[in-house]
């Protein structure tokens, strides 16, 4: 029984590391050729482990699973396109509509940057932009910053479908903070920034897989470290089981009468842990 | 957060302000205070704070510590060339401890 139970066990180890390797893999840090090549080492390693190592290192795989899980579906969620640059109003002291940049700026340079997306999220940036005009930014230009307004959309202005609501949506929420901006030729609170960019953060729906992913994971990994420790808390191997050691206390209470306290002390310390339950047991079943 | 910076039309800003589409101002010339701010805490990589609000209270023991803790949205990021790597060590240490999660999809370079 004992037998076939490692072999679960070793089963199990053996699936999570290839987990583990497949989610390295994930992120191209290893070849697709790696991962089989990991299975093997992992499980030849195992092999030689005793069966309190193997035990242990379900644990440790389990957490170090998840948690590699958890970062690499994070760094692949920052993985988008890229942001874009779309366009600029530059404010000039020769033109009202904005020309070329300058070719010198002595001065430092800051982008406020008012992150959106469309639906709720758009309504309130309009909103904000509105209460600018009774709470202006500034009194005068600032003499130590150029400061730019930059607008960045959280997906694509232009991603070529007709039928995309939502750019033309954010398409429009930009044409009226820009149409603001040049009307107001440096009357409004425009004469704040040196001058208004747009830029697409170009994120898309991997985001939310990844998200999915991340979960999917998450759920995958808590239901082997679940299988593991119900395992190990409540198996009792039959041909040793006795109504007297049905639980621990019993079985400390039985390992202290037959004296295995003195020469195995540090085993009755642990024996909360599986292992030790087991080797106790039989020990005291051989007495 | 530096793609995003160099990505505009190739120009390098030393100061990078992030202010959420629902932020509202409460008073005139808060732009300048900003400014301020900014001399007075400088050098600096973030300037800003963790989200701090009651709106949650009700509920704050089933949530996240990573939603509980994360940066408030309104901040400023310093760009310079010292920050960069510096940036690039907190994002990740972010994510390995999962309490504090950025707001805006950043990337290092």
């Amino acid at each position: 029984m004992l037998a076939s139970l490692d072999a679960i066990i070793l089963r199990y180890t053996s699936i999570i590391s290839y987990n583990i390797a497949t989610s390295v893999s994930q992120v191209q840090i290893t070849t697709k050729q790696t991962s089989p090549t990991m299975l093997s080492m992992a499980a030849i390693y195992i092999r030689s482990l005793s069966k309190e190592q193997r035990r242990a290192i379900i644990g440790v795989s389990c957490i170090l699973g998840l948690s590699l899980s958890a970062v690499f579906s994070s760094f692949k969620s920052k993985q988008h396109n890229g942001t874009q640059y779309v366009g600029s109003v530059r404010r000039s002291l020769f033109s009202s509509e904005g020309v070329e940049w300058a070719f010198y700026h002595p001065k430092k340079r800051l982008a406020l940057i008012r992150p959106f997306s469309v639906g709720e999220d758009a309504q309130k940036l309009l909103e904000s932009f509105s209460l600018w005009d009774d709470w202006w930014p500034c009194s005068a230009e600032d003499n130590e910053y150029d400061i730019d307004l930059v607008l960045s959309y959280s997906r694509r202005f232009n991603n070529n479908d007709k039928d995309d609501l939502d750019a033309k949506l954010a398409s429009d929420i930009v044409q009226e903070i820009r149409s603001k901006f040049i009307a107001d030729n440096g009357w409004g609170w425009s004469e704040c920034f040196a001058g208004l960019r747009v830029i697409e953060a170009d994120l898309d729906v991997s985001v939310l897989l990844s998200c999915i992913i991340l979960v999917l994971q998450f759920i995958y990994s808590l239901f082997f470290f679940l299988c593991t420790y119900i395992m190990c808390t409540s198996y009792v191997p039959p041909s040793h089981y006795s109504p007297q050691r049905t639980n621990t206390k019993s079985i400390l209470t039985q390992a202290r009468r037959n004296h295995l306290i003195g020469y195995q002390g540090r085993m009755v310390n642990s024996a909360l842990t599986c292992p030790s339950l087991w080797r106790i047991q039989t020990a005291s079943s051989m007495n | 957060m530096s793609k995003l910076m160099e990505n505009t039309d190739g120009v390098q800003y030393e100061l990078a302000m992030i202010m959420e589409a629902d932020n509202k101002p409460r008073h005139s010339e808060w732009l300048n205070k900003v400014i301020e701010d900014v001399q007075d805490k400088a050098p600096f990589a973030i300037l800003g704070s963790k989200y701090k609000s009651n709106a949650w209270d009700g509920m704050k023991d089933i949530m996240p510590v990573s939603l509980l803790n994360h940066i408030n949205g309104n901040a400023l990021v310093s760009e310079s060339d010292n920050n960069k790597s510096f940036h690039a060590k907190v994002l990740l240490q972010l994510n390995l401890t999962h309490n504090i999660v950025c707001p805006f999809p950043a990337s290092s370079s």
